[in-house]
């Protein structure tokens, strides 16, 4: 198997910026709805 | 994690992409490419629990039958067993399929933003004095309760975690928060889902019985049973007040979920501590799982108004999908071989502990209505 390759950010930290993106864009009006 | 299964999932580090890492396009696309079936997989079998709850619904409704309510929370970690634990799964899946725990630490931070610290204040004096007497009791109980069994520490913490603030998120809050193995939550859940199937009946037999009040009974059933959906049920079946009561003493809990896994997660942090660590502030924030703060962020954003209603209903909803994905991975990862080797004592841990939570918060309650009027 090879290396992994270095991080420079986490999972943890990705979780993060991911879940923030999303709720800049619902709360801009990008994402409208979400249905479940 | 001495099961072949799980030792070869636990090998598959979660692959993510790293774009800011040294990789190359060719070699973070192809990562992204191997995700896809494990993905598929997590999706597959989320959406099938979520289908079978639905159609259970149905059927009760249409056939004029009132059938139990069992949450695709359960059905997505029963046929992840289910698979996991009869053709297996293949590796081609297994890259996708680790994911889950990004999702879980994305969905919790989405969750943030249905746990209002404003909560708190709304359901005012006596019913938040009794939020914090049964977090201490509850989280007192469980810790004594789990060492006495001897049952692993963490299972432990999870266990507790989840009896004293709020099931199954808090769980799996708590399970990221301290890097407890899957199994350990797997445990946790299952034993908090099957007693909050148990609350469900119970409760209002119980309630009826002693000829409560709306007002406290509902209450009560905010305060003892652990899953919000399973609480807001147990009041419902009750009475419409009843279910109004529940809903806030129980929020008032989830309130408390990132104050409760925030000190879990120092606790554990503390505990991994080397010998030789000179900056111990920069362990305990090189240990910190980040997503906690993310989820206090999204938290204090939609305390102060940042979000509106219909926002917050589409994080939430968001969140949701998350932890479907979550579940899913949960089951997958899980065997029972491994659950076999954990014996009935995660179980009994969780029922001896519902039941005397329970009666610690009835009298409680009834101290409280006794005099306060509640």
């Amino acid at each position: 198997m090879p290396a992994a390759p270095k991080r420079r950010f986490s999972p943890d930290t990705w979780a993060v910026v991911v879940a923030l993106v999303f709720a800049a864009l619902i709360h801009f009006h990008l994402l409208k709805s979400v249905p479940w | 994690m001495s099961n072949v299964n799980s030792v070869a999932l636990a090998e598959e580090a979660v692959v993510l992409p790293e774009f800011g890492s040294q990789s190359t396009p060719s070699g973070t696309l192809r990562r992204l490419i191997e995700l896809i079936p494990g993905l598929a997989l997590l999706a597959a079998v989320g959406y099938a629990g979520k289908w079978i709850e639905h159609s259970i619904a149905v059927y009760g409704k249409t056939h004029h039958k009132v059938l139990p309510n069992i949450e695709y929370v359960l059905w997505a970690i029963v046929i992840g067993f289910l698979i996991s634990n009869t053709a297996g799964l293949p590796r081609l899946f297994r890259p996708g399929v680790a994911t889950y725990e990004f999702w879980l630490k994305a969905g919790i931070v989405l969750l943030g933003a249905r746990f209002l610290l404003g909560d708190v204040a709304r359901l005012g004096g006596i019913s938040l004095v009794l939020v914090f007497i049964e977090l201490a009791l509850a989280l007192s109980f469980m810790t004594w309760l789990g060492g006495r069994f001897k049952l692993p520490p963490k299972l432990v913490s999870l266990l507790a975690v989840g009896s004293s603030v709020c099931g199954v998120s808090a769980i799996i809050a708590a399970q990221g928060a301290i890097d407890a193995d899957e199994e350990d939550s797997s445990y946790a859940i299952a034993a908090i889902l099957a007693l909050g199937a148990v609350s469900l009946v119970l409760f209002p037999i119980v309630g009826h019985a002693l000829h409560m009040s709306d007002r406290a009974y509902g209450v009560w059933t905010g305060l003892a049973v652990d899953n919000t959906a399973e609480a807001t049920a147990a009041g419902a079946l009750y009475s419409d007040a009843a279910g109004k009561a529940a809903v806030l003493a129980k929020t008032c809990r989830n309130a408390m979920i990132g104050f409760v896994v925030l000190g879990y997660a120092v606790y554990w942090a503390s505990k991994g501590q080397a010998a030789g660590v000179q900056n111990k502030a920069a362990f305990l924030w090189k240990k910190f799982p980040k997503f906690v703060l993310g989820f206090l962020l999204i938290s204090a954003l939609a305390t102060i108004g940042v979000f509106a209603k219909p926002e917050i209903t589409a994080l939430g909803n968001l969140s949701r999908w998350a932890f479907l994905l979550t579940f899913a991975g949960v089951g997958l990862r899980t065997s029972f071989k491994d659950l076999s080797r954990q014996g009935v004592r995660p179980f009994l841990v969780g029922a001896i502990g519902e039941v005397v939570i329970a009666a610690l918060t009835l009298a409680l309650v009834f101290g409280a209505d006794r005099l306060y009027h509640l």
